[in-house]
């Protein structure tokens, strides 16, 4: 099996206009990643050996924070979710698209953040790419507030999203048209959607910082809900008390991952919890990252999880045992997080993105 | 019998206060002659009739996200600002409620305060002094309630709600001016609830009361004069205590208010206004987002606009807004600039408080910050001002002066002024 | 006349009347040369400052007042009756013998020094130095003060932090500046804080005297290690403290420094406050410290600044140990020290009485710092059994022309209503404040020691169960007892007097409490509400609350 003992890092990918929000990857050779700003870039990685990937597309029309995308299993359409409110759907595949440029350093220099420094050192020269920029296909706006939650099942053919006033909008997604809608209590944190298309697995949790004296009703909440009808299935609030930064069914349908990374962990608590799918009992809890951890990604392999954390690390589990296989980076309790991780779809390729503005390609092949 | 055990009690304190009058020409002294100078004190506050109300953000509001939006500037995040009911002035999209009250609004974008951490920065923006003076400087609160006070009144004059942004207290005001500290949602505290029907409660207190007159006989010391003072004014409170029951009518203003402890804290505050308790604190805790400022902040502004903005309708509707002062403030601002974490960092250069009623002149911004919310740009308000305008807007005399054995000290550091254009 | 001037009167004949005894019987038995000395310049205060002395206290306040302060709380009726009954002129020097060796001396002392040096609260890293988690420093204080450790032995143990449960000091003031702070604070009775970052406003204490006193001690460690279960008294965890071989405290300048853009730092020398720099042996040039792990103690240093300065703190040309001491044990029993607050010595303090501060610190400096010798001089003192009684308003009088008036502290608080209720030494000793109790009398004075009546506190006299409840009939207390006894009203009310106040009740208070305890008759149930009644006014009172 895999231990991926010679995964290295191929590509170190610059990007600090606004911290990178999330990645996919395009097939097994392009990956996108959404921005803090609301632009989506794209790489192409099929480089001659030695030189560094310039992205080729720019994605333009969002008009706030992007909290996530994907790309459909065939590899065609891109999906984003944003502030903006707006669901977009974008050609993951074309090139074409009028000509335009990119700065990738012009991210706001940290100096001069909470004490006013003398002199803010100059920005350093402008590295600007040329590439293509391109416009949505489609701009959906059903949802009327912040949009974080978004997750399709492996067929491609069921979207769902959730926003901050706990809306939950399932869809057809190849039409791109709403089929039905339900309320939970609090803001969708993040959601997933069972392989079969018939449960929604959703974190409900309102960023509040902290939960005593009166707030009870706001306390995480984390449901099974029924895709059809919209009710409630299965109430796991009270084995999951904590609002999750992913959650994520396998493509096999045979686990489903939650991770715990949001306000409220300040102390060293970022664990992964592993669920059956079907009756929602917690099969095992992994240590995650201390302090919290942010994304999730299944292995194609279907033996693998990898997740990333609020301390600067990669980590690579075992799904029978629950063991870690491996990590990635130097733990550092107030490090540089990593915020998203994508797979390639033949695993043989990592995307992960930090804070610091850059997307990490790393080969996972032996 | 009970309506003679309530005149006794009320002559029982008048007495008290007249036999303890200290002369020392209208000076309080230290601590304890303040206790006992309310001739001297009716006539310096003219006894106004006005109220405060403070509603205070623990943690350190951020101003570019709330009253101070920078759109389109890299230090700008995720919000927009929206048009409010005063041409000119935009506020956060996440305020919605609040944008209908901006003609009631003095918006101070331009507070620059120099105590930027927690524990320090409540105590400065509580006492308008920095703790590190080590001087037992008492709460904007008790200040307030000793010049407001109406002294026959059975509830507290001070009454604090929520998170404490500061303990300081009444310093050397003296124990009368104590905060009486509610729990998060306005309710009394457990042991308000009298354990013994009202006969027995009566009789012993008489028993108390007598047994106490005796032993103060040939014993003038403060402590005992306080503890006996204190016991009065509990007995007073026990007997008041439905003021602080709105159960009943909090059914029907939770819809208005949110049904968040913060809203029945604003809403509680309303009602104990209306009781004539002068002043009333009200915490809202959660807002230091290092992490996630914006979604911290979204949930937080969620519970602070329905609940804030009833309270100012309210006030207005029961025509008390012109004698009752409604602050909003906190411990200091956040950065303009965005860390990694996607979160704001403390910061005091450049921040915003508002004021509303009891005589402000509502409808305006007062001063600015530079484009990116680094700096203040013009028309700069540190603690002294903003103390000093508040103080005047409530007829207080700024730089009231007492003493802590010789050493002199004023309710503002000197240079203080009030900024007059922010008054009606 | 009219009542003013009457009472007035009244007044001035009892303390003339006092007076008499204060000036007749003068000598005091027991009392050595320091109690005279105390007793001649605290008069000569009265003299010049043109003060009415005040008359001696009654047996029955002094006996209140001595045990709370010796013993931490009211005697039993038992040892009231017993007291006022004895007839023997010398009964009050003898009871304070007996009282600095009861084993609840040592507890009491502890408490008072640990309350003064750790306040009431302070966090630790994962918890809070509270009542609880501080019992292990309490007991060790107390072994050291029953044990009569000299009081400069005490401080420097506590400063060299190597005996199991002395170390909570350095856990609690943790890095340079606070441990610099607190020692100047408490062992040398002045404030060099506001000296940190600028000179000081009302002393010539300059930065360079802070960091010169940082200095020793910014190579003091401490470290949270886990615990012998035999020697912790909470889950695991102890304290040690240890010291580095290298480091330094640094003084900013007002200069910066080009690269870093911040201000220039360089190392300070450690400087003995108002005294010489530090002579330190040069370093090894190729030592190197050791890596540590998180909770291990770095090895003892060869050259101990630490111990340095321990050593120039307790020895006999140090000008401000012995002082602070004298002054602080003063203050303990007087109300207020010699200068006020009693660790503010400034160069421009004014003793209230000079010569008398001059000669207890150099009395006690000659008898080697022993606290139980001083003890004994203050409070057989005419100036510490004055009475209660007077016109003076101020909590702590200035020129202690009467009796101060403290709260008691949560601690005795508890303890005294366990002794009050009858419920036994053993039992007072036992309990601890509860969570509530601390909650709520745990911090009745300001900053400044001065007594803040809360409205919090009452509601808890009147409503909370834990003190309310103390007053009820049950588990054979003294309500209990009053309640199925078959004696008359008077005698109960005076068992209750003597029990719950140390004293027989006046004849007025006999007449009126009889009057409200017969009330309802023989009904069980509702004598035993009036039995509570009565015993609730006693605890709640004024008499009650305070040490006089």
């Amino acid at each position: 099996m895999n231990d991926f003992a010679n995964a290295k890092v191929l590509h170190t990918l610059p990007w600090n206009s606004a911290y990178i929000t999330s990645l996919a990857f395009i097939g097994n050779d392009r990956v996108a990643a959404s921005s803090k700003n609301g632009e989506i870039l794209i790489w192409n990685l099929a480089v001659p050996a030695g030189k560094t990937p310039d992205p080729v597309r720019r994605l333009v029309g969002h008009t706030n924070e992007i909290n996530r995308i994907l790309v459909t299993p065939d590899g065609r359409t891109l999906i984003s979710v944003s502030n903006d409110r707006t669901v977009r759907y974008w050609d993951a595949t074309s090139d074409q698209g009028e000509p335009g440029s990119v700065v990738l350093n012009d991210g706001f220099l940290p100096k001069g953040v909470t004490e006013k420094v003398d002199k803010v050192p100059p920005p350093p020269p402008p590295i600007e790419v040329k590439l293509i920029v391109q416009k949505p296909l489609r701009d959906l706006t059903n949802h009327t507030e912040w949009v974080m939650g978004l997750a399709q099942t492996p067929d491609g053919k069921t979207l769902v999203t959730g926003d901050d006033q706990g809306v939950i909008i399932v869809w057809d997604l190849p039409a791109g048209k709403e089929l039905r809608r339900w309320q939970a209590t609090q803001w969708i944190a993040s959601l997933g959607i069972s392989p079969d298309g018939r449960t929604v697995a959703a974190s409900q949790h309102t960023p509040f910082i902290r939960f005593k004296n009166g707030l009870e009703t706001f306390v995480p909440h984390f449901h099974f809900w029924d895709a059809v009808s919209g009710q409630s299935k299965l109430d796991l609030s009270k084995e999951i008390k904590v609002g999750m930064s992913a959650v994520v069914y396998s493509p096999d349908g045979k686990w489903l991952a939650a991770a715990h990374g949001n306000t409220q962990t300040e102390k060293n608590e970022g664990k992964v919890f592993l669920i059956d799918p079907t009756t929602g009992n917690k099969i095992r809890e992994l240590a995650g990252h201390p302090v919290g951890t942010n994304d999730l990604a299944f292995h194609p392999d279907g033996k693998h999880l990898f997740s990333s954390g609020r301390d600067q690390q990669i980590k690579i589990w075992n799904l029978d045992d629950g063991k870690l296989v491996r990590e990635f980076g130097k733990f550092a309790d107030r490090g540089v997080w990593i915020g998203a991780l994508s797979i390639s779809p033949d695993g043989r390729r990592l995307a992960a993105a930090d804070r610091a503005g850059q997307v990490l390609i790393y080969s996972l092949t032996t | 019998m009970i309506q003679d055990l309530h005149q006794q009690h009320h002559l029982s304190r008048r007495s008290l206060l007249k036999s303890t009058l200290v002369t020392a020409g209208g000076m309080a002294v230290a601590n304890w002659g303040a206790l006992f100078h309310s001739q001297t004190i009716a006539a310096e506050a003219k006894r106004s009739g006005k109220r405060c109300i403070m509603l205070y953000m623990e943690g350190g509001v951020s101003q570019i996200d709330t009253f101070d939006m920078k759109p389109g500037r890299p230090t700008g995040g995720p919000f927009r600002p929206i048009k409010t009911n005063v041409d000119g002035i935009q506020i956060c999209e996440y305020l919605p409620k609040m944008a209908r009250h901006a003609d009631k609004l003095a918006i101070i974008r331009s507070m620059r305060t120099k105590s930027v951490d927690h524990g320090i920065g409540g105590y400065h923006m509580h006492t308008c002094y920095p703790s590190s003076e080590k001087f037992p400087h008492p709460e904007i609160g008790a200040m307030i309630a000793k010049y407001c006070e109406n002294p026959q009144s059975d509830l507290p004059s001070f009454v604090k709600l929520g998170p404490a942004g500061c303990n300081a207290g009444s310093g050397y005001l003296g124990p009368q001016y104590e905060p009486f500290v509610l729990g998060t949602d306005g309710k009394l505290p457990g042991f308000a609830n009298p354990s013994a029907p009202p006969a027995v409660q009566d009789r012993r207190a008489e028993l108390l009361k007598s047994f106490e007159e005796r032993y103060a006989k040939q014993r003038p010391a403060e402590p005992f004069a306080s503890h006996r003072e204190a016991e009065l004014r509990t007995i007073r409170l026990m007997r008041a205590r439905k003021a602080f029951d709105v159960a009943d009518e909090w059914t029907k203003a939770r819809e208005r208010y949110g049904n968040t402890p913060f809203g029945r804290g604003c809403f509680t505050a309303v009602k104990l206004a209306e009781a004539g308790v002068p002043f009333i604190e009200v915490g809202h805790d959660g807002y230091d987002s290092h992490n996630d400022n914006f979604p911290v902040h979204k949930a937080n502004l969620s519970v602070l606009d329905p609940a804030w903005s009833s309270l100012l309708q309210d006030l207005q509707d029961r025509g008390m807004l012109k004698d009752t002062l409604v602050v909003w403030t906190s411990e200091f601002g956040r950065t303009p600039a965005i860390n990694g974490q996607g979160g704001r960092d403390h910061f005091g250069r450049a921040w915003t408080v508002v004021l509303a009623g009891g005589g402000i002149k509502g409808g305006q911004v007062y001063g600015a910050s530079d484009r990116d919310g680094f700096e203040v740009a013009e028309k700069m308000v540190d603690e002294g001002a903003y103390f000093a305008t508040i103080y005047k807007t409530l007829g207080i005399n700024h730089r009231a002066k007492h003493y802590l054995g010789s050493r002199p000290i004023w309710a503002t550091p000197e240079g203080s002024k009030p900024i007059e254009e922010l008054l009606a | 006349m009219n009542t003013h001037a009457r009472s007035n009167l009244l007044t001035a004949l009892g303390l003339l009347t006092a007076a008499f005894v204060l000036v007749g019987g003068c000598t005091s038995a027991a009392g050595g040369t320091l109690s005279a000395t105390i007793d001649r310049e605290i008069k000569a205060g009265w003299s010049k400052e043109k003060i009415t002395p005040p008359g001696r206290s009654s047996d029955a306040v002094f006996l209140r007042r001595i045990y709370i302060d010796l013993v931490g709380m009211i005697p039993g009726y038992e040892e009231t009756t017993t007291f006022l009954a004895d007839t023997d002129p010398e009964k009050r020097a003898k009871l304070i013998d007996r009282l600095l060796v009861d084993p609840r001396y040592g507890r009491q002392q502890a408490q008072v020094f640990d309350l003064a040096m750790l306040t009431r609260d302070h966090k630790l890293v994962d918890g809070t130095v509270g009542h609880r988690t501080r019992g292990r420093f309490r007991e060790w204080l107390a072994k050291q003060f029953a044990g009569n450790e000299p009081y400069d032995r005490i401080a420097a143990k506590i400063l060299q932090a190597e005996e199991d449960g002395s170390q909570l000091y350095f856990a609690v003031y943790a890095n340079t500046d606070e441990m610099a702070a607190a020692v100047s604070r408490f062992f040398l009775g002045t404030q060099i804080q506001c000296a940190k970052c600028h000179n000081h406003p009302f002393e010539t204490w300059t930065q360079k005297d802070y960091h010169g006193m940082a200095g020793f001690f910014a190579r003091t460690v401490s470290v949270e290690a886990p615990g012998k279960p035999e020697v912790t008294n909470q889950k695991g965890k102890q304290y040690l403290v240890g010291e580095k071989e290298f480091g330094d405290a640094f003084f900013p300048l007002e200069e910066i420094d080009p690269k870093t853009k911040k201000k220039k730092t360089i190392p300070i020398k450690p400087k003995f406050l108002s005294g010489d720099e530090l002579k330190e042996p040069e370093p090894p040039k190729d030592y190197v410290e050791a890596k540590l792990k998180p909770n291990e103690l770095p090895p003892k240093p060869a050259f101990s600044r630490r111990q340095k300065f321990v050593e120039w703190m307790i020895g006999k040309d140090n000008p401000f140990f012995a002082k602070a001491a004298a002054n602080r044990v003063w203050a303990q029993f007087m109300g207020r020290g010699f200068v006020h607050p009693v660790d503010d010595f400034i160069s421009s303090s004014t003793p209230s009485h000079p010569g008398l501060l001059k000669a207890m610190e150099t009395e006690l400096v000659a008898h080697h710092f022993d606290l139980k010798w001083l003890i004994r001089e203050i409070v057989n003192s005419h100036a510490y059994q004055a009475a209660d009684l007077g016109d003076a308003k101020d909590a702590m009088p200035k020129f202690y022309e009467r009796a101060p008036v403290r709260p008691l502290n949560v601690e005795e608080l508890t303890a005294s209503l366990h002794i009050a209720m009858g419920l036994g030494v053993e039992a007072a000793l036992k309990v601890e404040p509860n969570q509530q109790m601390l909650q709520y009398l745990g911090k009745p004075t300001d900053g400044q020691g001065r007594f803040q009546g809360s409205l919090t506190e009452h509601l808890f006299f009147h409503n909370g169960d834990g003190f309310r409840g103390m007053c009820k009939p049950g588990k054979g207390n003294l309500a209990e007892q009053l309640l199925t006894g078959t004696e008359d009203w008077g005698k109960k009310v005076e068992r209750m007097f003597l029990s719950v106040l140390s004293r027989p009740p006046a004849g007025e208070e006999r007449e009126q409490f009889v009057q409200y305890l017969g009330a309802d008759g023989k009904d069980p149930k509702l004598a035993a509400q009036r039995i509570e009644d009565a015993m609730w006014v006693l605890v709640s009172s004024s008499e009650f609350r305070f040490n006089k």
